[in-house]
């Protein structure tokens, strides 16, 4: 007889948008590897919208792929619908935004799990941590049945005693119709986690053949899209077209006039919402001046009738959603497949994580997603390849997988929430990132692929792709340098067309590109111009030349962040000798141990004294150590 | 949690004998202290912060009285360093204040350095970067104006201002990002075209930086340089503004070979008054050097005053240093000397080389006409004009910081003019925000967020 060996390196508790990802990095890595989920059909749900990317989100996408994760190509097999947002700004804040065929998306990713070499997958609800003396040992699932693992992720996403609200009913559940875990939320809590309550919300899913979508505002997804993935090659042809639509004067009254019975309004939910993204109820009562507001039908695949209408997001009783609904020009036959509702759920206030998302309480713990009070697929998605990489980093005492604010949002992201912490839904915002200029997503491979390929995430064959486009990127712009035309009739012809203005002495073809109205391909005819037909290369070109000055000050402006970055406080480094520091702020610092100056420095309420303060110290230390000698 | 903090104490006022004495203790054992030390008179002591309580200073054998005082208590974290904080006013005599320090330090307090009670205050935030450094100036402001300068800075005006331009930079910047983040929220209607925060933040920039020139001379002080060919009387004059002998005067051109520097206050404002060489073609080396001074201190004043013998025909000499002074960027009071002799010459008649000049008639030697060149000195210094309300500028690091602030917010005009994407102007702005959180040592942060969710309505 052969005896079950249920024992692993690293164990996933979760199997969304965070899990997934966690768990493929951490098996690719050639980690012994289990994810649960407590329903294995509800693997990589889209639990909200149907979308993937957005503002801000697309750079995570892209990085999630520049470091070999599986989101975005997950996305780029099953969208039906592409938009480029902000496609009249720069390419700093221009963001790809594609609607998936939820179900497709769900069955793709759970396939790709389920083919992953040292991945197991198992349906079961963890109800436990096994702990032993500080560190993770392993957890116990609903049956009592023991798992070992060296290290635990865990990524439950709204499931820690999630509470769904309708109206005034209330039922305990991870997500409509699922159930919510309890125990493992109870056992965070006796742990000593600091734990706290929030709250979101999902819109209501209408049935396409019950709205008259000729009434409404149709919007077709861009022609020509680009893919998220580096190794995607094509996308899907099936496109599926959304609708504008928008709330009246009627909508609102029937709000005003029922706001008691909103969950939100009544006291019910205590949770924290994110001010991003108010219910109706918060919308119409917060925002009385405004006689409308949008409403968009995104279709939720391409074989089923059910549209995700955003906008009419409300945590009402059913009947009076139903009334909501049908106030809505277009909407006014329709029918509500699923009610919108509320969720309260517990998240880890995330200042008790290290910046490999391990905790500090609890060795070889590791939490990622909206556990940490995030929101967000991507959000999740971000945290989940990040964990999954340090944790398997962390069996062999490799030095963590971190990135600074200047390289990537995700470093962004995880640096705010373990640092500032969170009091609302963290989401991800372009106007977080400090150093955004440089962090675009379509340079997201440029930062990072070569440190997915360290980790062995990524396949050389791509790197090696990416180091010759590199190479005719930099040809690409010395040939322009180079490359000058004399003023002529003609060529001044040419740019009239172009409406630019004349040249009056010899111009580089680089000068006329750093002109806001010339692209690369207007140069073509004039002497020295080579066409590009790799279009990755060609739009780095344009942009490293068309906003080099920006690139250049921004990393300039990076200096100063690497140069406290550098600056390692020692983790047993004593808050309360440095002479002068209030309670206050010794007692803060203790409990966030930042691991740089600079970490310290951004820390809310710090001052400049304090930082100075701490600096000096480490200094001070730092010689005795030096003047000891090596032990 | 176990804290280490020290607990400080120092004699704050003076050494020597004084009506009063202060004792100024900071730190945790502070109200543990007060108690321990401090017997009240009345039974009312309840040692509520900041209020004063009269009573006796015991010595730790519990019995001997070593002075009859006024103690306060400034509860955390409303206290001057942010820590709790005792003061105790005493007799001023030398002894009983080296007496109760004693006691303080034996029951566990540790003598202050010099500043660490500033220091302190910084650390732990209840000062900004401007407001450090306008204390440790205004402790040694050498006038009433000065005085009043940094004691405007200390009491945060100037971090006042930086605030308020901060604020509206923040609600441009706000306006800026509404327009990227929540481009599906926020139609570009409700954005405006170049926020008018902009221009009003430069505006106040500049405004600002213009008070530079004025707070520099309030500070630090105006360089009077006097000038004139040999024997016009310069070290007469010197002496005369100085109501003291400083420079030796003779008949003999010449005499005056070294600077000669002296300090007035007028109208509460410092003036440093310079005498110098006599300028002619040299005698010797000693006279060559004195002259080549001269030309360094000319191209330091903030003032020039040239001076001219009223009872001897000019000479070349005379038109040359009018020439010089022309090529000087600095104000020039011309100050005819010796009106007690009769005049040689009259610059109301026309083609005159003073033609059209406004004249100061004096007589250093006598006294005559000092007085309106005082008043004309303390008129070019801004002496009677009162400190901006807004706050002033006197360090050249706020200077250069606010010179960046306003390039930037410039460029971000320039931006949005042209019809650049927003978040080059936004990242301007940031660049901006930067440069004036340099002054005050804050930061940005969330307050962009917060300002965009509490004016647009965001969300799906």
């Amino acid at each position: 007889m052969t005896v079950l060996t249920d024992s692993y390196d690293i164990v996933v508790i979760g199997g969304g948008h965070a899990g997934c990802e966690a768990a493929l990095a951490a098996a690719r890595m050639g980690a012994r590897t289990l994810l649960f989920n407590i329903n294995l059909d509800s693997i990589a749900l889209m639990s909200c919208n149907p979308a993937i990317g957005g503002l801000a989100k697309s750079q995570l996408v892209k990085e999630v792929d520049a470091l070999g994760g599986e989101m975005g190509r997950i996305t780029d097999k099953t969208a039906v619908h592409f938009r480029l947002l902000n496609a009249s700004k720069g390419p700093a804040v221009q963001s790809t935004r594609m609607q998936c065929d939820k179900q497709l998306y769900r069955l793709t990713m759970k396939a790709t799990v389920e083919n992953q070499a040292n991945l197991h997958i198992r349906q079961a609800m963890v109800e436990s941590l096994v702990v032993e003396d500080g560190k993770v040992a392993g957890v116990l699932d609903a049956s009592g049945h023991f798992y070992g693992a060296r290290k635990v992720i865990v990524t439950t996403g709204t499931f820690l005693n999630g509470l769904v609200h309708i109206g005034r009913s209330q039922t305990q559940s991870g997500r409509a119709g699922e159930l919510a875990s309890v125990g493992l939320a109870n056992q965070l809590a006796s742990l000593g986690f600091d734990m706290g309550r929030m709250k979101t919300g999902t819109p209501p899913r209408l049935k396409a053949s019950t709205i008259d979508f000729s009434v409404l505002e149709r919007q077709d997804s861009d022609p020509d899209p680009a893919p998220f993935s580096f190794t995607t090659s094509s996308l899907r042809t099936e496109r599926l077209p959304s609708y504008f639509a928008a709330t009246c004067e009627q909508t609102h009254r029937i709000i005003r006039d029922n706001i008691g019975q909103s969950p939100l309004y009544s006291g019910a939910i205590k949770g924290v919402g994110a001010r991003y993204c108010p219910s109706l109820e918060d919308k119409v009562m917060r925002f009385g001046e405004r006689t409308s507001h949008p409403v968009v039908l995104e279709h939720e695949g391409l074989d089923t009738q059910e549209v995700y209408a955003k906008g009419l997001g409300n945590s009402l009783p059913l009947e009076l959603q139903y009334e909501i609904v049908r106030s809505v020009r277009g909407l006014d036959q329709a029918e509500i497949m699923r009610p919108a509702y509320a969720i309260e759920y517990d998240f880890v206030q995330p200042t008790q994580l290290r910046v490999t998302l391990e905790t500090k309480l609890i060795s070889g713990l590791y939490l990622a997603g909206q556990i940490n009070g995030t929101s967000g697929y991507e959000e999740a998605a971000a945290q989940g390849i990040w964990a999954g990489i340090n944790a398997v980093l962390a069996l062999t005492g490799a030095p963590p997988f971190v990135l600074d604010r200047s390289e990537a949002y995700m470093a962004v992201m995880i640096d705010d929430l373990v640092t500032r912490g969170v009091d609302e839904p963290y989401r991800m915002f372009t106007s977080r990132a400090e150093y955004r200029l440089i962090l675009r997503e379509d340079n997201a491979v440029l930062r990072l692929m070569g440190r997915g390929c360290e980790l062995g995430l990524v396949d050389r064959a791509h790197y090696l792709d990416l180091q010759n486009q590199k190479k005719r990127i930099e040809e690409g712009i010395r040939k322009l340098k180079s490359s000058s035309v004399k003023p002529s009739p003609d060529i001044n012809e040419k740019l009239a067309s172009l409406l630019s203005p004349p040249i009056t002495q010899a111009t580089t073809l680089y000068s006329l590109l750093k002109r806001h109205e010339i692209a690369y391909d207007d140069l073509n005819g004039f002497p020295g111009w080579e066409p590009q037909d790799d279009r990755f290369v060609k739009k780095q070109i344009e942009i490293e030349i068309k906003y080099e000055g920006y690139i250049r000050r921004q990393f300039e402006a990076t200096k100063k962040l690497k140069e406290q970055e550098k600056i390692k406080i020692p983790a047993d480094f004593d808050y309360t000798s440095v002479p002068g520091l209030s309670n206050e702020l010794q007692a803060k610092l203790t409990r966030i141990a930042p691991a740089t100056i600079g970490q310290m420095g951004r820390i809310p309420g710090m001052t400049e004294g304090a930082v100075s303060a701490v600096l000096i110290m480490i200094k001070k230390r730092e010689l005795t150590h030096a003047a000891r000698g090596p032990a | 949690m176990v804290t280490k903090t020290e607990t400080i104490a120092a004699i704050a006022t003076p050494s020597g004998t004084a009506g009063v004495g202060l004792i100024r203790v900071s730190g945790p054992l502070a109200p543990e202290l007060a108690q321990r030390l401090f017997r009240p008179a009345h039974s009312n002591c309840t040692w509520q912060s900041h209020h004063c309580y009269h009573g006796d200073i015991i010595a730790a054998d519990g019995k001997t009285v070593l002075d009859e005082v006024l103690a306060t208590l400034m509860r955390k974290p409303r206290s001057f360093t942010g820590e709790d904080v005792l003061e105790i006013s005493c007799h001023g005599n030398p002894l009983i204040l080296q007496n109760i320090m004693e006691q303080f330090l034996a029951l566990g307090c540790r003598p202050a350095r010099p500043g660490e009670f500033s220091e302190r205050a910084y650390l732990n935030g209840r000062m900004d970067l401007s407001q450090a450094e306008a204390l440790a100036a205004m402790i040694c402001a050498q006038s009433a104006k000065a005085l009043q300068l940094e004691l405007s800075q200390l009491k945060g005006s100037l971090g006042n201002s930086i605030d308020e331009l901060r604020s509206l930079l923040i609600d441009g910047l706000a306006n800026l990002e509404a327009a990227i983040d929540f481009t599906e929220d926020v139609s570009d209607k409700e954005i405006p075209a170049v926020p008018g925060q902009i221009l009003q933040a430069a505006a106040g920039v500049e405004l600002l930086l213009s008070t530079y020139r004025q707070a520099r001379l309030i500070t630090q002080g105006i360089r009077v340089v006097i000038v004139g060919k040999p024997n016009t009387g310069k070290s007469s004059l010197l002496n005369r503004l100085a109501g003291k002998k400083k420079a030796i005067v003779t008949d003999i051109p010449g005499t005056t070979r070294d600077l000669i520097t002296e300090t007035i206050t007028l109208d509460g404002i410092s003036i440093h008054l310079t005498d110098t060489a006599g300028i002619r073609p040299p005698r010797d080396d000693i006279e060559k050097e004195g002259i080549s001074l001269v030309r360094q201190q000319m191209e330091q004043a903030d003032i020039l005053l040239l001076l001219f013998d009223g009872s001897q025909p000019l000479t070349d000499e005379d038109y040359r240093i009018l020439e010089q002074s022309k090529k000087r960027d600095c104000q020039i009071l011309t100050v005819v000397n010796k009106r007690d002799l009769a005049p040689a010459w009259d610059n109301r008649l026309p083609g005159h080389p003073l033609h059209g000049r406004r004249l100061l008639d004096l007589s250093a030697k006598f006294g005559d006409g000092v007085e309106d060149l005082k008043k004309a000195l303390s008129d070019l210094a801004g002496g009677t004009d009162a400190p901006a309300e807004g706050g002033m500028i006197s360090r050249l690091r706020h200077k250069l910081a606010l010179e960046k602030a306003l390039a930037c917010l410039k460029a971000a005009q320039n931006c949005l003019a042209t019809g650049q994407s927003s978040e080059f102007a936004a990242f301007e702005l940031s660049e901006a925000l930067n440069a004036l959180d340099e002054i005050t040592g804050k930061k940005i942060s969330e307050d962009v967020l917060s300002r965009i969710f509490s004016g647009f309505c965001i969300g799906k």
